[in-house]
């Protein structure tokens, strides 16, 4: 069923906290895309500033388990703005102390369409013959098929587990494997 | 790994995307979902389930 509702917008909560209502589990995958083409200060007000605002409102719903799209190696004390974006999120979303938190941190994303042009052409290329140079410390850096990932965040929800957990490269392959 | 046997109820924000996308057919798959409901940029054409609602959401102001 859908339903169009123009109103709506991730910048105002009040236009979508109905929808929330009696969901256990929220799963989050926005972002602006490709951060590179966009201002600092519109990465952090979709990327940043409106998951967390989705999250608070998943949270007051009675949402037990938050899983989120993030990115290998965030950090908040990351010398990179990206990386440290996304982990000052993820710092925010465990203090709301949801009864689980998955944060996926894939490093490339493999898709079949190039969706950004040369440079990404490029790395789409290039990036699944680093696979063998990979390894040890370095597997969470392997490029990930996107549809293993998004199979990955679908089957994780029916995983039995609580508390805070992050998912890399294995962990993907594991959980869509199995 | 144990497998919940309950009935889920999903929300979820941005479908639309490129692991969007991939997830959502993944979760349609899963016979324990009792409801799903996406937020997205735009309606995803052709989805019949039941289960599924659909609202749009701007992204942008």
């Amino acid at each position: 069923m859908y339903t169009n509702t123009p109103s709506a917008s991730v910048s105002d909560p009040s236009t979508y906290q109905s929808y929330l209502q009696g969901h256990t589990t929220a799963i989050c995958t926005l972002g602006v895309g490709e951060p590179s083409k966009m201002s600092k200060e519109e990465f952090v007000k979709i990327d940043k500033l409106a998951v967390l605002d989705f999250a608070r409102e998943c949270k007051k719903a009675g949402v037990k388990h938050f899983e989120l799209l993030a990115s290998v190696d965030i950090n908040s004390k990351s010398m990179s703005f990206y990386l440290r974006t996304k982990g000052e999120l993820v710092e925010e979303l465990k203090a709301l102390h949801f009864e689980r938190l998955s944060i996926f941190q894939p490093s490339m994303i493999l898709t079949p369409n190039n969706r950004y042009g040369l440079s990404q052409a490029i790395v789409l290329r290039v990036w699944p013959l680093l696979k063998p140079l990979l390894g040890g410390r370095l597997r969470k850096y392997r490029g990930i098929p996107v549809s293993i990932l998004g199979q990955a965040m679908a089957k994780n929800i029916s995983i039995e587990a609580e508390g805070y957990e992050i998912l890399q490269w294995d962990e993907f392959y594991a959980i869509a494997n199995q | 790994m144990t497998l919940k046997t309950n009935q889920l109820s999903i929300i979820m924000l941005g479908a639309s995307g490129a692991v969007g996308t991939e997830t959502l057919n993944a979760l349609l798959q899963n016979k324990t979902i009792q409801q799903l409901t996406l937020l997205g940029r735009k309606a995803i054409p052709d989805l019949t389930e039941d289960f599924v609602h659909q609202h749009t959401i701007s992204i942008s102001e």
